[in-house]
């Protein structure tokens, strides 16, 4: 047999000869020292070149870029789309104006925002301010306690028309999966009861497709049974805009993600505020459409969502809650959702072009802002929250 | 056939430290896996770890450096002024021999360094053949080639830096 080559001698350290080969190798091996000789040369390149390579690993995860392993049914990667989709059409300059395009829409929209005094500016104050705020002169706040949406129509930057036709075609899929997902049975498919005037949105919130259904079927099932919401405020911008809108016309309100969805209920700041212990989170510059609470499944405590409306006209979540404490003074874990340190902020991207950031504040709140704008927007936003 | 989430949880991590070994950029890194998952989600494939380490090996090549910064959108937005203690003596150490393995990595030809980080994240010579194009007969020459020229030029950085010190 010739001497035996580098390869072999590689191929036998790399284990990738067949029992055979290596019989054969091993053979000449014994036999012939100038191949044992550079069989131990090969040798020492294999084991150093090893160890050195092993010596270059990845950065310790500093702390503020550690997070929880991500629960089975959370997206295991978050797959940057807009950066696959503008390489698969080379339309990367497109994509970048549109994005500063959205960014300069949402700061024109927030201006007209802050110029809307129509419900006062007491909502604008501080979180510690909050809590004095006189129930009677929150003006989120009918007599009743129930909340008045803002009335749509009065902006020309939200054209109900614009908004369905925009919403309907970004829902298409969803709507399509909803209404194969959804019960068959008319008893199954029908809201739950209502719990006074301020429960009966407590219909399914997770597919636009199913709120969609709710908000025209299911309010015609309800009239029938006798179980009519009671919209009948005569100065509800939620009654005037169901007035508003064409039968089939798709509400504002977009999918809701959460998991744990459970009752949904408007109330005040001051609820509010209350329920989170003491403080609450707010947009500053923004007024809130509306202050929900959900129960939060396995915590056991509420999550508070105030809701904005961007200009034109979807919702913007915020959401905020307080972590139970075991999970240790930095990292929380809720639900199997994704524990966060302090200062981490994660974007998930949603359907329809939605985004959602969460992130955990100094205080110890879990928030969550969620809505249809770039998650660099969104983050742009997330300053504004104090 | 795997779903991207078992793909994910198998293969991130060592691509990941690949694809930092092959770039010394650990934002980079993260950025190319990312875009290689996205990738895979919308074309599975059917030999994952190959395909994955392949199309992760062009992104670096081709136009990864440009588009995935130019494009990149954080997923984990990096925490503000989070401090960092000092590293210790053997700390430093480690980097500095780190540096001197990732200048010696360099020095290498493409087709050697690549064949050498993805033997190193446990490929065989088929899978290496996969990823890479080359014949597998190839393989062990160049792997040879790669991991004497790879600690060659090891020892050479270390010779500068005590003629330097």
């Amino acid at each position: 047999m010739p001497h035996l080559d580098e390869a072999q001698l590689t191929a036998l350290l790399d284990d990738e000869l067949t029992a055979p080969e290596t019989e054969e190798v091993e053979a000449h091996l014994a036999s012939c020292a100038e191949c044992r000789q550079l069989l131990a040369e090969t040798r020492e390149f294999f084991q150093e070149a090893g160890a050195l390579i092993d010596v270059v690993q990845l950065p310790a995860l500093a702390p503020s870029r550690a997070i929880a392993p991500v629960p089975p049914d959370t997206p295991a990667v978050i797959p940057d789309r807009r950066m696959t989709e503008r390489r698969q059409r080379g339309r990367l300059t497109a994509w970048s104006s549109l994005g500063w395009a959205a960014s300069l829409v949402l700061a024109v929209g927030l201006g007209w925002f802050a110029s809307d005094l129509r419900y006062g500016t007491s909502l604008r104050a501080p979180a510690a301010d909050v809590k004095a705020l006189n129930p009677d002169q929150a003006v989120l706040t009918a007599p009743s306690g129930e909340f008045i949406a803002p009335v749509p129509g009065e902006s020309a930057l939200r054209t109900p028309a614009v908004v369905a036709a925009a919403t309907e075609k970004a829902a298409a899929p969803l709507r399509d999966a909803a209404e194969a997902q959804r019960p068959t049975s008319p008893a199954a498919a029908a809201p739950a009861p209502a719990v006074g005037a301020l429960t009966n949105q407590a219909a399914p919130l997770d597919q636009l497709g199913e709120r969609r259904e709710s908000s025209s079927e299911d309010r015609g099932r309800s009239a029938a049974a006798g179980n009519e919401p009671r919209l009948d405020r005569t100065n509800s911008g939620v009654s005037r805009r169901q007035a508003a809108e064409p039968a089939g016309a798709v509400p504002l309100t977009e999918v809701d993600t959460r998991r744990d969805r459970a009752s949904v209920t408007f109330v005040t700041l001051e609820e509010a505020v209350r329920s989170l212990g003491g403080t609450i989170r707010l947009v500053d510059g923004m007024v809130p459409a509306r202050v929900e609470t959900r129960e939060s499944g396995g915590t056991g405590g509420n999550t508070i969502r105030v809701v904005y409306l961007d200009p034109p006209g979807r919702e913007l979540w915020l959401d905020q809650e307080r972590p139970p404490a075991s999970g240790g003074p930095l990292t929380r874990e809720l639900e199997g959702r994704p524990a966060l340190l302090v200062g981490d902020t994660l974007a998930v991207p949603g359907p329809g072009g939605k985004w959602t950031l969460s992130w955990m504040d100094q205080a110890g709140l879990r928030l969550g802002l969620t809505g249809f704008l770039p998650a660099d927007s969104l983050h742009g936003l997330v300053r504004r929250i104090h | 056939m795997a779903t991207i989430e078992e793909l994910y949880a198998l293969y991130h991590q060592p691509l990941l430290r690949m694809l930092y070994r092959r770039t010394g950029d650990q934002d980079r890194a993260e950025d190319i896996a990312h875009e290689t998952f996205a990738r895979a989600l919308a074309t599975p494939p059917d030999n994952p770890r190959p395909w994955l380490f392949a199309v992760a090996l062009n992104l670096v090549r081709d136009d990864g450096r440009r588009a995935v910064r130019q494009g990149r959108r954080l997923q984990l937005l990096k925490a503000e002024s989070v401090p960092h203690a000092p590293a210790a003596d053997d700390e430093y150490e480690r980097i500095n021999k780190s540096r001197m393995v990732r200048a010696a990595l360099d020095q290498l030809r493409d087709i050697d360094r690549e064949i050498l980080l993805l033997k190193a994240e446990g490929f065989d010579y088929d899978e290496i053949a996969a990823a890479t194009g080359l014949a597998k007969g190839a393989i062990g020459t160049t792997l040879a080639r790669a991991r004497r020229r790879l600690v060659e030029g090891f020892r050479t950085q270390e010779r500068d830096q005590h003629a330097a010190s």
